[in-house]
């Protein structure tokens, strides 16, 4: 299917930074469904474009992973996008040679491993796991696991970070991120430059500086042993 | 396949052992924090630490190293050996950090024709017709000519002189200056789109050419920005103030 001009255009000017990958459509009755994978430095994330016959498209979902699924106006067509997402995702990791790094073969339509490579080193020590790579849904979790909020610029290390992914429904998208606060201010998180993996790449102050303004900045402290399963320090 | 009774025993023993577990702990009051607790205890923060040392231990790209490892978007060893160096320690030196999309929205923004010189290039000059431009610059190394990473070339028509300009192609910062050609480029350029309204003219960025011709240079150069010359550039701080 060819993709329509105005399609193209509303991902470009949405992030004019990213590098733009079309990985496929989907088709329903009276909606084409459009997905993309942006990267930019050491983010990435997946953009879905709604484009409805004879209407002007717009930006229906955009973040490092669109899992969890959100709902839709059309209900009906929920569970079968989803899957067809999945599918385009997973023939697009495939082609790119990237299958999931760690795990299970139901993380393959994963294109961020922002969360996975928290959890590989957090739920060892403390028991906790996201199991997500959204960032909207790792600050949902944060913000109702066992969890203390605290200030930033006052955050611990060991922390979690997050900037939550913000998107209009015609652009901008301000890709978000997450990761771990090491020592000395240092952040560690997963680096699309690097296949997703965990690197040191951020310190907190030009986080702050990058991602406060547009996606706003929120880090928590894992409450010790609150599984029981913690380590004795 | 267990037995079910002894599935359920081994259930029930775990569930009193994680009991006995949480009443023996002398820790239990503190690290539980009571619900509310804006601060975190003791306990938290030792994990905490224990979380930090491991992810620097399991992080792919070890303390310091991830200058020599950069590739891809920000990697600009396309303009030569020392130009990555380069720029971190112009970054470093100036207290620049990669721009967040607030500041590119608060920074003027320009059409510019991005192009590659390179000391291989059949007019490269020594010493170079510009370099009384170079004196008071941004680079303390002493070459008069100019510096991978961090050189680039403009009209000062277009763009005052010494001005901070970021291009995004490159996730570069540099100090506008001039290779003294600027007046010939004006002339052969002023039909192009760069030289617009909302045009910087020509922005011609050094690479040191290494073992590569001057040609193999452009096209490299071409090859990392976009097959397209034309391009865009942000006038950070237009003279140059911002070194104060």
């Amino acid at each position: 299917m060819m993709i329509p001009s105005a399609v193209t255009t509303l991902v470009q000017r949405a992030d004019p930074q990213a590098n733009v990958e079309y990985c496929g459509s989907v088709s329903t009755n009276r909606v084409d469904y459009y997905l993309f994978v942006l990267t930019r430095k050491e983010l990435t994330g997946v953009v879905l474009v709604r484009h409805p016959t004879g209407k002007a498209p717009g930006i229906a979902d955009a973040d490092t992973s669109l899992f969890p699924f959100r709902d839709f106006p059309e209900h009906s067509v929920a569970q079968p996008l989803q899957e067809a997402i999945e599918e385009l995702l997973s023939r697009r990791n495939l082609r790119n040679h990237r299958p999931a790094r760690q795990g299970a073969s139901h993380q393959t339509q994963e294109i961020s491993a922002v969360g996975r490579d928290i959890d590989h080193v957090v739920y060892p020590i403390s028991g906790f796991r996201l199991r997500a790579d959204s960032t909207q849904e790792i600050l949902r979790l944060l913000r109702t696991g066992p969890t203390l909020s605290v200030d930033p610029k006052n955050a611990p290390p060991g922390s979690i970070i997050v900037s939550p992914t913000q998107f209009y429904n015609n652009g901008p998208i301000f890709l978000g991120h997450a990761g771990i606060l090491g020592s000395g201010g240092s952040i560690y998180s997963a680096d699309a430059r690097y296949g997703g993996a965990l690197t040191k790449n951020f310190t907190l102050s030009n986080w702050l500086r990058r991602f406060s303004g547009t996606n706003g900045t929120y880090t928590f402290v894992i409450r010790a042993r609150f599984y029981g399963n913690a380590r004795r320090l | 396949m267990k037995p079910r009774g002894l599935r359920t025993f081994g259930a029930l023993f775990l569930t009193m052992c994680l009991f006995l577990l949480g009443c023996d702990d002398e820790d239990t009051a503190e690290s539980g924090a009571p619900s509310g607790s804006s601060q975190p205890s003791q306990s938290d923060l030792d994990q905490g630490m224990t979380i930090a040392r491991q992810a620097g231990t399991g992080a792919a790209i070890p303390e310091g190293g991830s200058n020599s490892l950069l590739s891809g978007y920000n990697d600009l060893g396309v303009l030569g050996g020392g130009a990555n160096q380069n720029q971190q320690a112009f970054r470093q030196r100036f207290s620049l950090s990669d721009p967040t999309q607030e500041q590119l929205a608060q920074w003027e923004e320009y059409d510019a024709r991005l192009t590659a010189y390179s000391n291989k290039d059949a007019d490269w000059q020594y010493p170079t017709a510009a370099s009384a431009n170079w004196i008071g610059t941004t680079w303390t190394n002493g070459d008069p000519l100019a510096v991978e990473g961090t050189t680039v070339a403009v009209d000062f028509n277009r763009i005052p002189r010494g001005s901070l300009i970021y291009i995004p192609a490159l996730d570069m910062y540099a100090e506008a200056n001039d290779t003294g050609a600027t007046e010939m480029w004006a002339q052969s350029d002023a039909n192009q789109s760069d030289y617009g309204a909302t045009g910087a003219g020509r922005v011609d960025v050094y690479n040191l050419a290494g073992d590569r011709s001057s040609s193999q240079v452009e096209k490299n150069f071409q090859n990392r920005v976009g097959n397209d010359e034309y391009g865009q550039i942000y006038v950070v701080y237009k003279g140059p103030g911002w070194k104060k």
